[in-house]
């Protein structure tokens, strides 16, 4: 019989020993009563030549409850009895685990989804980012520099290159800003991801001269817009005003190489040349990433990196000049995130420890209740170990349950979890799942807790001196010796670790409220809502048809005290920012460069009223600025310094692709893409025209 | 009473109950009877201790147990050797010659 037939069968078992003893003995009986022995006398003898009858059936009964899963079920089904006849240790105990447990496991699963995850790609392990170094500087590819690279590079199997762009997209109905990766045509072949609708284009594909460049879409675009229409292979998407032919879906879990800000879309640099100018080599706006060879050295990459970097420096100085190329590997890359990693996650381990210390202090008090049942099985010859062993399989059932129920606890959290990101129109959900990972994470989280909280209880417990509990009354005679060692440890461990945590939550707290005190550049008390509009194809696309009616209609809104609009919105969080080439008379360009790199915005006229900006000296964009023909700029404080140092700079001129402007104001500073970034340069446009 | 009886050798109790069984289907007690009379009383033998080492057999798969009347028309289990349990007996035949044999050269030699 296995032991799962023996667990169900338990019943009958237990009656065909009783049936197969009785009928040794009936028989023994029977036989001495023919030899002609008296019954009562016959009874005692058999009796007497069987042993201990008790003894024999727990014998027998041992034989089967030798199997681990047969004490295991033992121990959860005694151990699941006890917590129905406590339900109030069971519900704090349980709800402590749930929470410690759920805690680590969603924090996790966000951790791994922004730090730790490696590439979505096919042996992740041999993809290097390759970086460009400038004058000190870490930059960006350029496309020419890119495919030079690839042709003249042997160490890699494939280098893909991809720009993170923004596109206008129309399917017939409204318009949409999507994420679109503009990407070598190489980019899914090289990763290894397949298209489970359509297809993706592949390596070698030469998409220029196509009358509809192809694009891929992503999942969630394709549920979204889409419908999930599995028909939507062959139709056609207006990206930008031009036909572009749907080619493929992207898998669900592939959102491109940019961690938690999924791509929508994939285009094929090769299809679309007037995206950007990819024969602009001082246009760099690619990342790289390579497949190493296998068996390749970092040496020999490096050696080939330079001498690529050397030749490109000698061919195209204008751009290229002392240019040289940096390898770095994924694993490497994540390693910037260490910090926030262990701060993390070590937070939440001392979360859970302490929820384990409070379940081991309940434990432990439980052990006192439990002194004398644990003593009398000791008596009966439990072994030592039997019983650790059924003290923890009771820990970690408790454990096993708070993870169950932490994992419900992750999923709600997980799919909560958007509705705790700032407001945004690039904000996407992030990748964050329940995985094989972390349920393997739980598992091992939820195992240490269960050793943790039922380890010391367990071998206190265990600990029982037999005689003089039996002997007590009620056993509570020595329960001050069985606490104190123990339980002041606990104490004391669970307020230092408290106390940490503490210190930390402020800290935290701290630089929340600092961060809170960053001037942006802009008054932070002003209610303002951005509306990013987006002219439907085909529509009105000059400023005058489109955003002066669709401005004045918005500041006629009730409760609109005023509106404006810009090119780039406040704190957009996009990482960049759009820039213009500036040269500026009477100041040096940096060498080898035609003028300063400088971000810019396009601004209505109300721009810096209505944000709150103030205007240090001159004055901000008026009626005049309307006329195409009038060149007028603002400036913010950095470029103040930085280019008129000691001299007012209203009134003066600059240069930005070879039309002169003239400075009429200088505004506050202010960061442009998030607080944290340092200040810098910035000019504004107006956006009338 | 001058007989002298033994304590059965650890371990050479399964190697009896396998050979009685071997020679065909037979519950607890006849096992027992048959144990005291082969060895002519010799070996004292607690009956009750017979069955957890029956169990076990049973539970390492060397003997197969089934209920069937008796010739009396009662239910009583019989054990029955499975082919694991035989080539068992034949592993533990074996090794037990082997030290018997060893144990005899030895006290012969060491005369």
């Amino acid at each position: 019989m296995r032991w799962y037939q023996r667990f169900f069968r338990r019943g009958l078992t237990e009656k065909h020993l009783d049936a197969e003893l009785r009928f040794h003995l009936d028989q023994r009986i029977a036989d001495l009563v023919a030899t002609g022995m008296a019954q009562e006398e016959a009874r005692r003898r058999a009796r007497l030549e069987f042993g201990g009858l008790d003894q024999a059936k727990e014998e027998c009964r041992d034989v089967g409850a030798s199997h681990f899963f047969e004490i295991l079920i033992q121990d959860l089904r005694y151990g699941l009895r006890l917590l129905a006849r406590s339900p109030g240790f069971a519900a704090v105990a349980l709800l402590t685990l749930t929470l410690g447990i759920g805690l680590n496991t969603s924090i996790f699963s966000v951790v791994d989804g922004l730090f730790l995850r490696s590439l979505p790609a096919e042996n992740p392990d041999q993809l290097v980012w390759m970086y460009g170094m400038r004058q000190g500087q870490v930059v960006t590819a350029s496309y020419p520099d890119y495919l030079d690279l690839c042709r003249q590079g042997v160490v890699f199997s494939g280098i893909i290159a991809v720009s993170r762009r923004g596109a206008l997209l129309n399917t017939g109905g409204d318009a949409e800003l999507v994420r679109a990766d503009l990407v070598s045509e190489n980019y899914f072949s090289m990763l290894g991801i397949n298209a489970p609708l359509g297809r993706t284009f592949v390596a070698g594909e030469d998409w220029s001269g196509h009358k509809a460049p192809p694009v891929v879409i992503g999942h969630g675009l394709w549920q979204r817009r889409f419908g999930g229409d599995p028909g939507v292979v062959g139709r056609t998407a207006v990206f930008n005003g031009v036909h572009a032919v749907i080619l493929g879906v992207a898998p669900q879990w592939f959102g491109g190489l940019d961690r938690g800000n999924a791509a929508d879309v994939w285009l094929p640099a090769n299809a679309w040349p007037g995206y950007g100018d990819l024969r602009d080599r001082a246009y760099r706006d690619f990342d790289l990433l390579g497949r190493l060879r296998p068996g390749v050295s970092v040496e020999k990459v490096h050696a080939e990196l330079d001498t690529i970097a050397r030749r490109l420096s000698d061919a195209f100085p204008a751009t290229d000049k002392g240019l040289t190329f940096l390898v770095e590997a994924e694993a490497e890359r994540l390693q910037r995130f260490i910090a926030p990693v262990v701060l993390l996650l070590g937070g939440v381990g001392l979360v859970l420890l302490i929820c384990c210390g409070n379940i081991s202090g309940m434990m432990l008090a439980r052990a006192e209740a439990r002194q004398r049942e644990i003593a009398v099985r000791l008596a009966l010859g439990a072994g030592r170990g039997r019983l650790l062993r059924q003290l923890l399989t009771e820990s970690m059932m408790l454990a096993l349950l708070g993870a169950g129920l932490g994992l419900l606890l992750t999923a709600a959290f997980l799919h909560l979890q958007p509705a705790l990101l700032p407001p945004g129109p690039f904000v996407t959900p992030y990748d964050f799942r329940v995985d094989a990972r972390s349920l393997a994470y739980t598992l091992a989280v939820s195992l240490l807790a269960a050793l943790i909280s039922g380890l010391a209880p367990a071998l206190q417990a265990s600990r029982t001196d037999l005689v003089s509990t039996l002997r007590a009354e009620e056993g509570k005679m020595n329960h001050r010796r069985l606490w104190l060692g123990g339980r002041n440890l606990l104490v004391a461990g669970e307020v230092a670790l408290s106390l940490t945590l503490l210190i930390v939550a402020g800290l935290f707290l701290e630089s929340l409220i600092f961060s809170e005190e960053i001037n942006p550049g802009f008054d932070t008390s002003k209610k303002m809502l951005i509306v990013s509009l987006h002219p439907s194809a085909g529509a009105a696309t000059s400023n005058r048809e489109f955003f002066l009616p669709a401005l004045e209609k918005i500041r006629s809104l009730p409760g609109v005290k005023g509106a404006t609009y810009a090119f780039r919105m406040l704190l957009s969080g996009s990482g960049g920012g759009v820039r213009c080439e500036v040269s500026i008379p009477g100041v040096e360009p940096p060498s080898g460069q035609k003028g300063f790199i400088i971000k810019f915005n396009s601004v209505g006229r109300d721009y810096f009223q209505t944000v709150g900006a103030r205007i240090l000296r001159g004055r901000a964009f008026d009626a005049q600025e309307e006329a195409p023909t009038h060149r007028s700029v603002l400036i913010n404080e950095s470029m103040a310094r930085r280019f008129w140092p000691n001299t007012d700079p209203v009134g003066r001129h600059l240069v930005v692709e070879g039309s002169d402007y003239q400075i009429i104001g200088l505004a506050q500073d202010g960061t442009i893409n998030d607080i944290h970034e340092p200040l810098e340069p910035y000019i504004y446009f107006p956006f009338a025209q | 009473m001058a007989e002298q009886k033994a304590e059965l050798l650890k371990g050479t109790l399964d190697m009896l109950i396998l050979k009685i069984v071997a020679l065909g289907p037979i519950h607890g007690y006849a096992i027992a009877q048959r144990i005291q009379q082969i060895s002519r009383e010799f070996f004292q033998l607690q009956q009750g201790s017979l069955y957890p080492a029956l169990h076990r057999l049973e539970d390492r798969g060397w003997l197969q147990a089934q209920w069937r009347p008796t010739d009396t028309g009662r239910e009583a289990k019989f054990y029955a050797l499975t082919k694991v349990g035989r080539k068992q007996l034949e592993a533990e035949v074996a090794n037990w010659e082997r030290i018997t044999a060893a144990v005899a050269l030895i006290l012969r030699t060491a005369e």
